[in-house]
């Protein structure tokens, strides 16, 4: 229910996912211990980080029908950035204090992103804590320009919206795996893989929390030979290269990981992302690294009954339902989980 | 607690949502207002035509009955006036129709004696003292002839008798001689009809059965009525 009262975070915003080829958007309702997905939509074609998205009126007209028509209340919304655009860099820099953490963080992402220091919004998670005077801190810089960010903003205000948080869409899902594994009574170690059209980001994870990082860009479906016909009875050799050649760069994270803290292999992976469901995925990781694989359980995370369900996977609306729901929210349906 | 959540939207958007949201809430605020004193203004002003209406309506009832109080004053006077009047008629009016005076009296006339003429006037007291005595008295004077001067005296003793007449004086009486021989009396009488009397008193049958009327013709036509 809509409660003026309370704060945008707190409130049931709207979830926008900017990718590369699709705005996707959903809400959610109810509850904080049931929420309801009362509003989605998907807006095919459509992509906000092209230079001319600001000025695109056909993408606010189609934004706005899909606000009207999608069942959406309200005018906060929340932005899922792609990880495209977005630098996400682990970094050990000196035990330091919290604001001069940040201050620290944001000269490397300016020095990374090579722009001006006033054009760089920048933040970090912690991976590795550091002490005074003695070991190196090691945090994940997440870092982008001012502009990728207020161009798309600026782009849902003029469709009558207003953006209260932005993040990155891969640390989102993230989080809801996180929130969804925690809540076993021994975290075990597992890896987290957020496929992408072009880009996936794979997250290392245990019950101290996040160990490992790394974002890459792998070889896009548009430099492939799509007229190909594969032969009958054989594998599309095309995409089985593509999925091996992802399952290989997470392996070498692997075994950089296990190198530098010995015995730590992941116990499985879980996946999510809008390829996270096809196939040949799973079998590739499976067999290039020697590890199940888990989908991130999205069906039952929240209760899809009062909306057509997307055409599509589930698994490409991960992020959009961790940035929807609340953090209280979160909270208590993990301590719920835990009652139960 | 762990939250792996960056917030990447920049100071400055959220700044200018931040006032945009004021700057909505200062609006919304103003559209209020703007309501509340349009709906005062209106309420007001259709207060203010409904109390001008009233007052309207009051003056005009003001008037109305104005008016009204001038013919209820008009009809005070004229009822006060037609009650003196009627006061007046009770007062003037006799307490017995002349008829029945004039039937009593040719009754009461001894035989061979007749009327010649008889006058019913009115007659103003002025010595007495209650009101009601102050009526104007109907006196009635009789001129007429007898065969002799016992029958006059007999005739004013009937009438002494009968009432409503009281009063009775006769004031002449002289003896006249008959054409065919012998003389009559003349006499002229006067008699008071009593004030407090009423007409039923005055409306008995005789003993021979006939009622007053047919002795007031008879006498109407000058003869007597044995």
């Amino acid at each position: 229910m809509f409660n003026p009262f309370q704060s945008p975070s707190q409130r049931n915003v709207i979830a926008i996912e900017c990718g590369a080829n699709a705005l996707r958007m959903l809400q959610l309702g109810g509850n904080a211990m049931n929420p309801v997905v009362q509003g989605i939509a998907m807006l095919p074609s459509v992509g906000l980080n092209s230079q001319q998205a600001g000025s695109d009126e056909t993408t606010i007209r189609r934004i706005k029908e899909a606000l009207r028509s999608g069942g959406f209340s309200g005018r906060s919304c929340a932005l899922s950035l792609p990880a495209k655009s977005i630098l996400t860099e682990s970094i050990e820099i000196p035990a330091l204090a919290n604001n001069e953490m940040k201050e620290s963080v944001s000269w490397t992402a300016v020095d990374r992103l090579g722009v001006d220091r006033t054009e760089v919004v920048a933040g970090h998670l912690p991976i590795r804590a550091g002490t005074l005077g003695g070991a190196p801190s090691e945090v994940l810089v997440v870092a982008t320009l001012r502009n990728t960010v207020n161009r798309t903003a600026a782009l849902l205000t003029e469709a009558g919206l207003e953006p209260c948080k932005a993040e990155l869409g891969a640390l989102a899902a993230m989080r809801l795996a996180w929130n969804q594994i925690k809540t076993t009574t021994n975290i075990p170690n597992f890896a987290f893989l957020h496929l992408e059209s072009d880009q996936a980001t794979l997250a290392l994870l245990n019950n101290s929390g996040l160990i490992f990082h790394r974002s890459f860009s792998w070889e896009s479906s548009s430099n492939l030979n799509l007229g190909a016909i594969p032969v009958a009875g054989e594998e599309d050799e095309s995409q089985a290269w593509r999925w091996r050649q992802m399952a290989e760069e997470i392996l070498q994270c692997l075994r950089h990981i296990e190198r530098r803290a010995v015995g730590s292999w992941p116990e499985f992976v879980t996946l999510s992302g809008a390829l996270a469901e096809e196939p040949g995925v799973a079998s590739a990781i499976r067999t290039v690294c020697g590890t199940e694989t888990r989908l991130i359980d999205i069906e039952n995370s929240v209760d899809w009954s009062k909306v057509k369900r997307p055409n599509g996977p589930l698994s490409a609306w991960t992020s959009l339902v961790a940035i929807a729901l609340p953090q209280t929210t979160v909270a208590a349906v993990n301590k719920k989980r835990r009652v139960a | 607690m762990i939250d792996f959540f960056v917030d990447l939207l920049p100071d400055d958007a959220r700044e200018i949502f931040r006032r945009r949201a004021q700057f909505r809430l200062v609006k919304l605020g103003s559209i209020l207002a703007l309501t509340v004193a349009t709906g005062v203004v209106v309420n007001s002003f259709v207060e203010l035509r409904q109390a001008k209406a009233q007052h309207e309506v009051i003056v005009a009832l003001r008037e109305k009955s104005n008016k009204i109080d001038k013919r209820v004053e008009l009809s005070v006077q004229e009822r006060t006036r037609l009650r003196s009047e009627i006061a007046v008629d009770a007062m003037l009016r006799s307490p017995i129709s002349t008829s029945t005076i004039i039937s009593a009296i040719s009754h009461l006339l001894p035989d061979g004696s007749w009327l010649e003429s008889m006058k019913v006037s009115l007659e103003e007291q002025k010595s007495l003292k209650t009101p009601v005595a102050n009526r104007p008295i109907y006196v009635v004077l009789m001129n007429g002839i007898a065969p002799n001067a016992q029958a006059v005296q007999e005739f004013a003793t009937e009438i002494r008798k009968t009432a409503p007449f009281v009063a009775v004086t006769v004031l002449e009486q002289r003896a006249a001689p008959k054409s065919g021989g012998g003389s009559e009396q003349q006499f002229v009488m006067r008699a008071r009809i009593d004030p407090a009397s009423r007409e039923t008193e005055a409306r008995k049958p005789d003993h021979s059965g006939n009622d007053v009327a047919s002795a007031q013709t008879q006498i109407a036509r000058g003869g007597s009525t044995r």
